[in-house]
């Protein structure tokens, strides 16, 4: 029962989601179901378990051939569920699988709430470096530069503890190597098959020093079924027994030495990390408002370029020639009609293809401005178009011009109108601020996904973040509402 | 002043002007009238330079615009367009004040946006033109805060700040309640007796009487009928003209 200790409250949301703590019966659930569910993630990446890139349809890696070999042994097949990998415990947590089967590393935290089966792999974590690199030779180096790494892994956890790196946390393995060639950052630091798969082939890169942090891969099974869990552990050790393990490794070049202890049924002596102590909620509150700082920040900065370049595309929609009116229009249709996500990914992992690499910041801020400009230049566009005709041929006959027209007659008059529309756009960049977590920013939901899965307190820091959420949003909700109230009395 | 010949103006097929003569001396007051959808905005609007036009010509003072030149966007016809809108002051039935400005900003912003003159000068001749039309004490007041009688005399003097050869009044009292009509009418009978050069649409039969020069009967776009107001009123020729005198004396 982990939250025990909880309060009350926090018992009877849990009773809510109904969690069942204690399970049993897998074994038949998996022999009824003819197959062998498990959970992974193929946007993980090689050489754990991704889309064959001779047959994009099919699954492989090392983890689906130990899949298969082990569902041989159950008398089934095995299929895998698409997880989103940080999601991979709480989804086994709620049985939307039999085991969870990627690269999970074993971690105090984690096996508070599932039981693990015996390591079927022992990795090492790897320092990656520039092949002209000459100052960082090995982990000790790294005080004050900036290493990328994996969201939720060992690694992160081993960087944290250090505190003297600024760390780049990335959503897939491939972008940290990626940003490391780009110059955004000075290291990566990962597991040893990533680095082996990704790093070593590439001649940009080098190994920096020797792997260290021993710790164990292992499977996440469901907490409580004593039966189910020995025989996974019964599979495995038969697995190892007949050179089926040593086999799928050589295939995929993932063999070495340090595998032959995966022999022993007893590791619990081994000196592997385990990640922290269970901790208040008190200790994580720092570390979320330092995310939500960084949300207010990238908010702020994206809404000031929206409006400025919101305004500049209205009026060119408005005023341009035959050649500048188009533009605006497309401009406008393009930015609302693909998704912001992807066009953060093109901004900061696109761009450089051209020559062009902007810093995690600029990118965000830039991603964010640039497509919430669209929809504030539609809203300033509705604004000048609701001010009645009269007023432009009252100006008109004045003897304006077209543009002093705009600037001294109708802009003004249509700044009270766009105020409230503007106020509650604001609201929703400020939620969708959260979106630039995927340019590894440590905004306040990044925050609160790395915290929540190495404590496993998905429930108490969620509650935490949306309160935070919530105190930054409603004064700007409750500016809107009053804005609007008072547009409506004037 | 005014020379309008020949001026034809349509919306898709259907002829909202159709072929119109019109001229006006200087210190001529010219009234029109007419039913709902006659033309009678349209064709203020023409002589304003607010909206294009199809055939013929409108000169005001000394600029002159063809049809097809009122919808160039050459800089030389713009040019043109811009002369007469500075020639013409135009006042319309919904007054258009700027609601964002004061009474007193709202006559001061074009002489100082449009004709540089300076802040100080533009609002000492703004003052002069709020007493002239009665609201000395009404300078800071935002149009909002205004009756409708109050807003229309404000609108007058914004026009007049910009010094027009003649102004165009589209049927300025229509939209007022009944005991403001005669505040509003009064400023423009001041306007005439000093030698303004004046074009109305109205409805008010006894200002028409007493000021105007010509009445011209408007009906689907032509004038139907035109004659001092004692023919025009006394004795109509045109059944179509007796028929809405009828109505809007029965009113
Ligand atoms: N933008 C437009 N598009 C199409 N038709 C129009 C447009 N503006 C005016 N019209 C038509 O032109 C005709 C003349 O309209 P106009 O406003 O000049 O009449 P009016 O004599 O001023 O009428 P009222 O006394 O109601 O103000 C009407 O039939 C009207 O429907
Ligand atoms: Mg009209």
């Amino acid at each position: 029962m982990p939250f025990q200790h909880k309060t009350l409250i926090l018992w009877v949301l849990i009773g809510l989601t109904a969690v069942p703590s204690v399970s049993a019966g897998t074994l038949e659930d998996i022999r009824a179901a003819g197959e062998l569910q498990w959970g992974a993630d193929a946007e993980g990446g090689a050489p754990y378990v991704f889309p064959d890139p001779d047959q994009p349809d099919q699954l492989i890696g090392f983890e689906v051939d130990l899949a298969d070999a082990i569902a041989k042994q159950l008398g089934v097949t095995a299929r895998m569920v698409q997880t989103d990998w940080r999601s991979l415990i709480p989804a086994l947590q709620r049985r939307d699988f039999h085991i969870a089967l990627n690269g999970i590393e074993w971690t105090g935290e984690r096996s508070r709430v599932v039981d693990f089966s015996r390591p079927y792999y022992i990795y090492e974590q790897q320092l990656v470096v520039r092949s002209d690199e000459n100052r960082i030779r090995s982990v000790n180096d790294l005080g004050g530069k900036t290493v990328g790494t994996l969201a939720a892994t060992v690694a992160q956890q081993m960087l944290e503890k250090r505190g003297d790196v600024t760390l780049k946390v990335y959503e897939g393995q491939v972008q940290p190597y990626r940003d490391l060639e780009l110059m955004r950052i000075d290291a990566v630091f990962m597991d040893w098959p990533i680095a082996a798969h990704y790093a070593r082939p590439n001649p940009k890169l080098k190994f920096a020093g020797a792997p260290i942090g021993e710790g164990l891969y292992v499977i996440a099974l469901p907490k409580g079924d004593a039966e189910f869990s020995g025989r996974i552990n019964k599979i495995l050790e038969d697995l190892y027994a007949d050179g089926t393990l040593q086999g799928i490794y050589e295939k995929w070049g993932l063999w070495n030495l340090k595998q032959v202890s995966l022999r022993e049924s007893d590791h619990s002596a081994r000196k592997v990390f385990t990640g922290g102590t269970d901790n208040g909620l008190g200790v994580y509150l720092p570390l979320l408002l330092k995310g939500a700082g960084m949300t207010v920040l990238i908010s702020i900065a994206a809404m000031a370029l929206a409006m400025v370049f919101g305004a500049a595309v209205t009026l060119t929609r408005l005023m341009g020639g035959r050649l500048l009116k188009p533009l605006a229009v497309a401009y406008v249709e393009i930015m609302r009609g693909t998704p912001l996500l992807l066009q953060l990914y093109i901004i900061y992992y696109g761009l450089p293809n051209i020559g062009i690499s902007l810093n995690a910041f600029t990118a965000a801020v830039l991603g964010l401005g640039l497509n919430y400009a669209a929809y504030e230049s539609e809203i300033y566009r509705a604004g000048l178009e609701s001010i009645p005709k009269g007023q432009h041929d009252a100006a008109l006959s004045l003897g304006m011009t077209r543009w002093m027209i705009y600037r001294r007659i109708l802009i003004p008059q249509a700044r009270r109108v766009v105020l409230p529309p503007v106020t509650n756009d604001f609201i929703s960049l400020f939620k969708d601020s959260s979106l630039v977590s995927i340019i590894a920013i440590v905004e306040l939901t990044k925050s609160y996904n790395m915290l929540a899965v190495s404590s496993m307190k998905f429930l108490e820091l969620g509650l935490l973040t949306g309160a935070l959420y919530l105190m930054m949003s409603l004064p700007l909700s409750v500016l809107s509402t009053r804005l609007e109230k008072h547009l409506a009395i004037s | 002043m005014i020379h309008v010949s020949g001026i034809t103006k349509k919306f898709q097929d259907h002829a909202v002007l159709d072929c119109i003569d019109l001229d006006l001396k200087q210190g001529e007051v010219k009234v029109v009238i007419g039913p709902s959808g006659s033309g009678k905005s349209t064709l203020l609007k023409c002589i304003g330079a607010l909206e294009p036009f199809d055939n013929g010509s409108v000169q005001v003072g000394e600029t002159r615009i063809e049809g097809p030149a009122s919808r160039s966007r050459s800089g030389s016809d713009q040019d043109k367009l811009r002369q007469i809108r500075l020639s013409a002051g135009m006042v319309f039935q919904q007054f258009h004040l700027f609601p964002h400005l004061t009474a007193l900003e709202n006559i001061m912003e074009a002489p100082v946006q449009v004709l540089k003159v300076s802040k100080t000068e533009a609002e000492t001749t703004a003052k002069k033109l709020l007493q002239q039309v009665q609201l000395g004490n009404r300078a800071d007041r935002y149009p909002r805060q205004l009756s409708g009688g109050e807003q229309q005399r404000v609108a007058i003097a914004r026009a007049l700040a910009m010094n027009p050869k003649c102004v165009l009044f589209d049927e300025p009292t229509s939209a007022l309640d009944p005991e403001m009509v005669g505040e509003v009418l009064s400023v423009m009978r001041e306007l005439a007796d000093k030698g303004m050069t004046l074009l109305v649409a109205t409805h008010e039969m006894d200002f028409a009487k007493e000021v105007a020069g010509e009445i011209l009967m408007l009906d689907q776009g032509r004038v139907v009928e035109r004659g001092t107001p004692s023919m025009v009123f006394g004795n109509p020729s045109e059944q179509r003209t007796r028929r809405f005198l009828h109505r809007i004396t029965h009113r």
